[in-house]
């Protein structure tokens, strides 16, 4: 992201190395995709062995730093995916992929079943035993058959479920063993803690009479849904776990939008839940799953702006309502769902995406400062947000998307000066800008 | 009711169509199978296979949209069940009934239910409403009372309903029957409109001879032709030595046999996937965890083939997808999924004592 390159550019010597949100490969460079129609045509042509070597350029990400070539000759490379290293190796007829995942001290009944059974549904991979007892995913194909489609789904396959599994599958069954995850970077101990401490903070304030004032609870279901929503969208793109308590979120998320939209009583339930769950987690458990990760592939899927801006139109619908009867918090649970919705299940396009992101440097200011991020948009008696701080930051943003959004205005215009106000007039900013 | 279910084995029929799958069962005094006309339709030859019958092509001999029934010429089973049909209207709500099928990817399965409406009306006629659960590819089964008389054919079911079944009762089958067999089992087309039966042949040709209505006369009914990805997955089959009219199960679903394995080739559209899954043997009761060892191992030392475990069974997988389809690649690859499952098929039972598939 342009912002980003420009943040570590100009401030990287202030703020820290941490990053934010779900990984996403949707939107390679000029560069990786004449890459990618190279490899196609190599392989069309029977140029087997020149076509993945293409492919590798356009399965970079933009760090450069998850691909590691082993070998030209015959050709190897691993890839990273977040705690896994997927291994990858020719030979003159076949294309292999092969992940360590846990080394099994007692091949338990249950997680072998587990392990076999889950083979059927895997379109590419497959969970395997070597010969040590160690638990691998793999992924092979003939070169002739290893058309870029097949090794990218493939190898997304592999990465994907493989560093998905070990965690759960560690997390599960205590007779296995982690392996091969020395290349994750771990947090300092100062991170950490406020990321524990941000994690508490956020879920003790889920109580209804905090969010709702004097609105009856029974009446404001919709209100409670916004705002337990909002914290849990909020932990998964600002603390970024990356082990059970990730996967809880993930459960939440999908058991309450398998509910119909009108059975709100039931949707509550799976909120409650969830949140007995996320807090069950002990400090030990919550540090195990937070450090920094390299990827290769993203599991949110790219979408147009116009998603986007729809998303927030018919969600801004309901906040007329709670602003004119000055229900600020939940006013400000609204915009934080509507943000955290889209950093939780779209790969954004860049401008929206980094809009955002400043969204919660604004929103969530004191926990970026805490991590060390130089933000300041609240006025020096710290009552007031600098609205001309925040329009600098947004033109900088618009500025650095510019040439591949030619059409993006070169002004921000928020006005008001309260933080409800402030993401409310954000988020109608992104509505807005014509990313065409 | 369980000896029922056994009585029954021989005569249901699995039927196949390059458009679908369902089920019919065999009339031994009519020598007719009976099934659904919407199982049939737009074919005039079909697959049907089963318990008591090898896989065959058969001719369909009365198409009947009204009552959405069908005639197919049947083989000979001299030693097959003749059942009875019943006739009279005198069932009551709370009998209890069994519908017996093949629900696509099995073979031969029955569900226990009761009569929950005696005189369920739709277009004009009253069908049999009842709890026992009906799958897809149980349409044209038979509907059975606890004296192992056939109250009816399975026809449809209400999408989404908890396990609402309906079914032709059985005198309109007989109405049906009785009207084919006047025109001296010539091929025959009932008229929707109406509803008179059109023999072969026809001197009107598309036309009903009673009332000008348009109609398509069974010799009418173009061969089927496959094409894009389906043709050449049909290809691979035939160098492969199959008949692939016998394998054809649906428009995206075709079953072929290597030794004892039977395995399911599917095409997926939306993905672009096909999969092929050979269904090599079941768990046994002990020694599971032994087998799932050597499973996952040799998930390690396979290429390109993935071992799983699906309710029972073993299952023995390859995926190719269109956008790699190469037909002289598939065919190797396909065919070494067969020799595999057939092989592993031996070793698992012999050696792991795993348990041979009845279908």
């Amino acid at each position: 992201m342009a912002f980003w390159n420009r943040l570590t550019a100009t401030d990287a010597k202030n703020n820290p190395a941490i990053s934010f949100g779900r990984y996403s490969d949707a939107y390679k460079s000029a560069e990786q995709l004449a890459a990618w129609d190279n490899s196609l045509r190599l392989f069309e042509e029977g140029q087997y062995l020149s076509s993945v070597k293409t492919l590798i350029t356009y399965l970079n990400n933009k760090a450069g730093n998850n691909i590691l070539l082993l070998s030209d000759n015959p050709l190897k490379f691993s890839l990273y995916q977040g705690s896994k290293q997927v291994e990858c190796n020719l030979t003159a007829t076949l294309f292999r992929a092969e992940c360590k995942i846990a080394h099994c001290k007692d091949l338990n009944v249950g997680f072998l079943r587990k392990a076999v059974e889950y083979n059927y549904d895997l379109n590419y991979a497959r969970f395997a035993l070597d010969s040590e007892n160690n638990l691998c995913m793999v992924f092979d194909s003939l070169l002739s058959e290893a058309s870029p489609y097949k090794l990218y789904y493939g190898l997304k396959e592999i990465s994907i479920q493989s560093d998905k599994e070990d965690d759960l599958l560690l997390h599960e069954f205590e007779h296995l063993e982690a392996m091969r995850n020395q290349h994750i970077t771990s947090l300092i101990e100062d991170t950490v803690q406020v990321k524990l401490e941000f994690i508490k903070y956020k879920l003790n304030a889920l109580h209804a009479s905090d969010i709702l004032g004097n609105l009856n609870p029974k009446r404001y279901q919709g209100a409670l849904t916004y705002a337990f929503l909002s914290v849990f969208y909020g932990l998964d793109y600002l603390v970024k776990p990356e082990g059970p308590f990730m996967d809880v979120l993930g459960k939440i998320h999908q058991q309450y939008f398998s509910i119909a939209p009108e059975r709100l009583e039931d949707k509550m339930v799976v909120l409650e839940e969830g949140l007995r769950d996320l807090e069950a987690f002990n400090d030990q458990q919550l540090k195990q799953e937070l450090y920094e990760v390299i990827s290769t592939f993203g599991i949110t899927s790219p979408v147009n702006h116009s998603v986007v801006a729809q998303f927030i139109e018919s969600e801004m619908k309901t906040f007329a309502w709670y602003e004119e009867n000055k229900h600020d918090k939940v006013c400000i649970a609204i915009c934080n769902y509507i943000a955290g919705y889209c950093m939780y299940n779209f790969a954004l396009p860049g401008p929206d995406h980094d809009l955002m992101h400043l969204y919660f440097e604004i929103a969530e200011q004191d926990y970026f400062q805490k991590l060390g991020f130089s933000v300041q948009f609240r006025s020096k008696d710290g009552l007031k947000y600098s609205k001309s701080r925040i329009n600098e930051r947004m033109e900088e943003i618009l500025s650095a998307h510019r040439k591949n959004f030619p059409n993006l205005p070169t002004t921000a215009n928020i006005e008001s000066e309260d933080l409800a106000g402030i993401l409310k007039s954000i988020l109608l900013f992104i509505k807005s800008l014509p990313l065409t | 009711m369980r000896g029922l279910i056994e009585q029954y084995r021989d005569i249901v029929i699995q039927i196949a169509t390059p458009f679908s799958v369902g089920t019919g069962f065999y009339l031994k005094d009519y020598g007719l199978i009976v099934t659904n006309e919407h199982v049939v339709r737009n074919n005039k030859e079909v697959v049907i296979d089963g318990l008591g019958v090898k896989r065959l092509k058969r001719k369909v001999k009365y198409l009947d949209p009204k009552y959405d029934l069908a005639f197919i010429q049947a083989p000979d089973q001299p030693n097959a069940l003749n059942v009875p049909l019943h006739v009279k209207d005198d069932y009551q709500q709370g009998d209890p009934v069994l519908a017996v099928g093949h629900p696509f990817g099995l073979k031969y399965t029955a569900t226990q239910g009761i009569i929950s409406n005696t005189v369920h009306q739709q277009n004009e006629l009253f069908y049999i409403q009842h709890d026992a659960a009906l799958n897809p590819g149980n349409s044209g089964g038979p509907l059975i009372n606890d004296r192992g008389e056939v109250l009816g054919v399975n026809t449809f079911i209400i999408q989404n309903g908890q396990s609402i079944g309906f079914s032709l009762p059985a005198r309109y089958l007989s109405e049906a029957l009785n009207e084919f067999i006047a025109g001296k089992k010539e091929l025959g087309v009932r008229c929707l409109s109406c509803a008179n039966i059109v023999f072969e042949p026809n001197q009107e040709k598309k036309y009903c001879p009673f009332c000008g209505a348009r109609i398509q006369m069974i010799s009418q009914i173009e061969d089927y032709t496959p094409s894009g990805i389906r043709l050449e997955i049909e290809h691979c089959l035939e160098l492969l030595g199959y008949d692939v009219s016998l394998t054809r199960r649906g428009p995206y679903n075709w079953e072929v046999e290597r030794g004892s394995a039977r395995i399911l080739l599917s095409y997926h559209e939306e993905s672009g996937m096909i999969a092929g899954d050979a269904f090599v043997c079941s768990l046994p009761k002990e020694g599971i965890r032994e087998i799932y060892i050597y499973l996952l191992q040799q998930n390690y030392l396979l290429e390109g083939l993935s071992f799983s475990i699906l309710h029972r069974d073993i299952v023995l997988s390859l995926q190719v997808f269109d956008h790699s389809f190469k037909p002289e690649n598939a065919q190797q690859i396909f065919n070494n999924l067969f020799d595999k499952a057939n092989e592993y098929d031996d070793v698992l039972i012999q050696t792991y004592g795993a348990v041979a598939r009845v279908d």
